[in-house]
């Protein structure tokens, strides 16, 4: 909001606790000492409308609750997440048929546990399973009337499809009262052909991974490092021919962006070739080994991805974006969060999901996560001949410990508003873990400076983010 | 006007001030204020669109000699009323930078690609979204004869008996709730005819208690007479029970009534149609006689009583004003009707409605509901019903501060029950 220099100047009086009243009451001028020259009218005109804008709660000191209190889980909280969990979600094999450079569980990341070829024991995940369901059937499931997430990961899932067939078949015999599963699959598509029937029958939502046309998808080998983009292309014309309807409805494609490819290039190779819309990731940048940062970097930002997105009207900019969408007040994320109001409370924040909300996953090994997209070493319990093994209060004491390390950096980080980093992604171990997001009041100022600054050279940006 | 001299000013329009201009006529509101400035000025109204142009966006250059007079009064008005200032250009090295309001629904794009491309997983996530209360009839028998039956039914959420007998069946109703699964439904409406007359009324409500969403049982006082102890039953955990009063009441019913509810039995709204002032008196009379808590008084238009409507529920400006509207409230009106958006209605004839006023979307056996409500967001035309589509709402400058066209004003076949366009 553009003010006047005397409201400037009075915000700093009044934070610094100066009776405004009396100062101008006795014409004290000089205490109003600004550059640009002014007489006690205008004062008298800005103070009153300094006064309607502290009316109006401007100024005010925001209602402010710092993380640990925001986030300081108890047993009942745990388990409150865990039955009302959006997804139940199965490394179904540690074993994948592609050697794609930037892998998760690849040369570049540390953090998982190590990959032998293992695949998920059915019994330990039928164990998880029934807990879940038992749990679903507690007065304290809230999300009635919600499918539940019902996820293969891997590896490559079809590595094990035996497995995830005894698994469907299973949870198609559990009654749920008030939800049903919703199988989902993360693929490459390169055994689509031979398990498409069970993947159709069973209504599976399929997430196909591909970078793009055959030199985006450059990165994505096969274990004889030679291209996977011809087996793959070749099963999805497959499945598109055997069931144009299933293709439509249940297939998404996703892409990670890298130096080989292009967002707008990648967006309009599966737009002209399956009429689709492919949810583009970045390469996942944390647990990133220290000696393959550079060559990390390079694959990341060598063509400068980052800048190219940025350079692209519609994605807008990224830095102004985030500042704009959090403090402009004016946009909305759909339309059924128009409802929800402006924000008049400010919430030391993470991005990071409570535990379980989102999803459970169990892994190969048998440990359980709240996510796939977290480095595995940090499990929160064990599935161990059949029996789960997980203690709430064991699992709050660890998220409250970890929130308990960050409290010190996130209640003075002015950024925590607009906060989307996972914990999970820091390196927590040390005792007072460094966030790369971090920034102080006088970091904040110089960033919001620069940014409205850019703003106020390219009013653009600004119409970009709001849609105007 | 980047090329502005230091004698010059910034005109500034306040971020808080949302702004509408038809023609040569605008209207400012300040929505911390409630205040409001319209005019109908050439100049004026030029001045005010090129304050709000993308260009400008809040902020516009003026040279010392291109204020005129008439512009200088109304600088000096949007600066006693805190709508914006006149700022020397020297307090910035470059043209400042505001904020200014403009509704930006990110995914509103993404909506729109899954409203022409429902994948299954779209589809659940509109369902998911957009869902919110149905109102279910389960059958459409009653004994009563009462004279607003026909018409009620379009104005509010009221018991109705068409000429013909339907009913859905417990199957058929069960298979409408697990229709629903997946959708954020947070509150199903069970009504008739009368509810009483359904065979399965009980298994329905034994059914609906395991769901931990608030239902609520429409009666007409005159059915909850016959039977005041099942209509007890109905209550629960998240049950409400909503009884339906209208005048005149009949001879010692109300006492009846009133007798036979358990006194203190929490869950029961009593619900005055009020068609005048006199019926107004007589529920406020009920209301404080029997110390009732839970009521709510709702107009009733019965075709001869617009002069009641005009005199006290037509909008005017001052109401406008004293309601402060917020930014909020005006983008919702900008892109959605709020009465209507993610509600269902199914009438015992299995047809479903996104408004009972509008044509029907679908019939449920024969259509997913999640396709109904993919079609009422393409090609329906009750929820994103805006008063920018209506004449003579379209041209008129309150036409998102006003609340959402109602069912009275569907009823009535007239939008503007107000009192603003002069």
């Amino acid at each position: 909001m553009i003010i006047h220099p005397i409201i400037k100047k009075l915000i700093q009086l009044y934070n610094k606790g100066v009776d405004l009243d009396q100062q101008i009451n006795e014409r004290n001028l000089q205490l109003f000492d600004i550059k640009n020259s002014f007489d006690l009218e205008q004062l008298k005109y800005y103070y009153t409308y300094f006064k309607f804008l502290k009316e109006n709660g401007y100024f005010e000191k925001s209602k402010f609750t710092p993380l640990e209190k925001m986030k300081k889980y108890n047993v009942e909280e745990i388990k409150y997440h865990l039955i009302n969990t959006d997804q139940i979600s199965f490394e179904v094999t540690d074993a994948c048929n592609l050697r794609c450079e930037y892998c998760g569980y690849g040369e570049f990341y540390s953090g998982y546990d190590k990959r032998e070829g293992k695949e998920i024991d059915f019994d330990n995940a039928k164990a998880l399973l029934d807990y879940i369901v038992d749990l679903k059937k507690s007065v304290m499931n809230v999300k009635t009337y919600r499918n539940i997430g019902f996820s293969f990961y891997g590896g490559e899932p079809l590595l094990n499809f035996p497995f995830i067939e005894k698994m469907v078949n299973y949870a198609n015999t559990i009654k749920l009262p008030y939800n049903k599963f919703l199988f989902q699959m993360t693929t490459n598509g390169l055994f689509l052909d031979k398990y498409m029937d069970f993947i159709i029958n069973h209504d599976f939502a399929l997430a196909i991974s591909l970078d793009g046309n055959k030199e985006h998808n450059a990165y994505r080998v096969l274990a004889n490092g030679k291209p996977s983009f011809d087996k793959l292309t070749k099963n999805i014309e497959l499945l598109k021919n055997k069931s144009p309807e299933y293709f439509e409805k249940n297939v998404e494609f996703i892409s990670v962006l890298h130096d080989k490819n292009e967002p707008y290039e990648v967006r309009d190779f599966f737009m002209e070739k399956y009429n689709k819309i492919p949810r583009l990731l970045p390469l996942a940048n944390y647990g990133v080994r220290e000696e393959k940062k550079e060559e990390f970097e390079r694959m990341k930002n060598g063509n400068n991805t980052k800048q190219k997105i940025s350079n692209k009207k519609d994605f807008g900019d990224l830095n102004s974006d985030r500042f704009i969408k959090t403090y402009c007040g004016y946009t909305y994320s759909k339309t059924s969060t128009l409802t929800a109001g402006g924000k008049n409370h400010r919430f030391v924040s993470t991005g990071t999901c409570h535990p379980f909300e989102k999803s459970v996953f169990l892994t190969v090994n048998g440990k359980i996560l709240p996510c796939e997209r977290i480095p595995q070493k940090y499990g929160l319990g064990w599935v161990k001949e059949k029996k789960v093994e997980l203690d709430y209060q064991k699992v709050a004491e660890f998220y409250n410990g970890l929130y308990s390390k960050l409290k010190d950096k996130c209640n003075v980080c002015e950024r925590s508003d607009e906060c989307l980093k996972c914990i999970f992604h820091l390196d927590l171990s040390s005792t007072k873990p460094e966030c790369s997001d971090f920034i102080n009041r006088e970091q904040f100022k110089r960033r919001t400076t620069g940014i409205l600054s850019s703003l106020e050279l390219d009013p653009k940006i600004y119409q970009n983010v709001v849609g105007d | 006007m980047n090329n502005i001299n230091k004698d010059d000013f910034w005109l500034i329009l306040h971020p808080y001030i949302y702004t509408h201009i038809i023609g040569d006529q605008f209207l400012l509101l300040n929505t911390l204020s409630g205040e409001m400035i319209r005019r109908s000025d050439p100049e004026l109204s030029f001045l005010v669109k090129q304050l709000n142009s993308k260009k400008n966006g809040y902020v516009l250059g003026l040279s010392k000699k291109g204020i005129t007079s008439k512009k200088e009064d109304f600088i000096q008005e949007i600066r006693n009323k805190y709508f914006g200032d006149l700022m020397r250009s020297s307090i910035s090295n470059g043209k400042p930078f505001q904020m200014y309001p403009k509704l930006n629904l990110q995914n509103i794009q993404k909506e729109m690609v899954y409203k022409i491309l429902p994948s299954k997983l779209l589809k659940y996530d509109i369902v998911k979204e957009f869902v919110k209360t149905v109102s279910i009839y389960i059958n459409s028998e009653c004994s009563q004869s009462c004279s607003h039956c026909t018409s009620s039914y379009y104005q509010f959420v009221d018991c109705y008996k068409p000429e013909k007998k339907w009913e859905l069946n417990v199957n058929e109703f069960q298979g409408i709730v697990e229709e629903l699964n997946g959708s954020s439904l947070e509150k199903l409406k069970i009504l008739g005819g009368n509810i009483f007359c359904h065979q399965g009324l009980d298994w329905i409500k034994d059914y609906l208690d395991k769901i931990p969403i608030v239902k609520e049982y429409y009666l007409n006082y005159l059915n909850f007479i016959d039977q005041p102890k099942r209509a007890q039953i109905l209550l629960g955990e998240g049950n409400r029970l909503v009884i339906t009063i209208h005048f005149p009441v009949a001879k010692g019913s109300i006492e009846r009534m009133f007798e036979k509810l358990i006194s203190g039995l929490k869950g029961i709204s009593v619900r005055f149609l009020i068609e005048s002032e006199k019926n107004y008196e007589e529920a406020i009379g009920i209301i404080q006689k029997y110390r009732l808590k839970d009521t709510q008084l709702t107009p009733y238009y019965n075709q001869k009583n617009l002069e009641f409507f005009e005199d006290h529920l037509f909008i005017t400006e001052d109401a406008l004003a004293k309601s402060r509207v917020s930014f909020t409230q005006i983008f919702t009106n900008q892109v959605f009707n709020q009465l209507s958006f993610k509600t269902l209605t199914i009438t015992a004839d299995k047809k479903v409605y996104g408004n009972i006023n509008h044509s029907s979307l679908g019939r449920v056996g024969k259509d997913l509901l999640m396709d109904l409500v993919v079609k009422e967001m393409n090609s329906g035309n009750s929820w994103y019903h805006t008063r920018s589509k209506v004449i003579p709402c379209k041209s008129c400058l309150y036409q998102n501060i006003c609340p959402p066209i109602s069912n009275y004003e569907y009823y009535m076949d007239k939008y503007n029950v107000c009192q603003i366009q002069k």
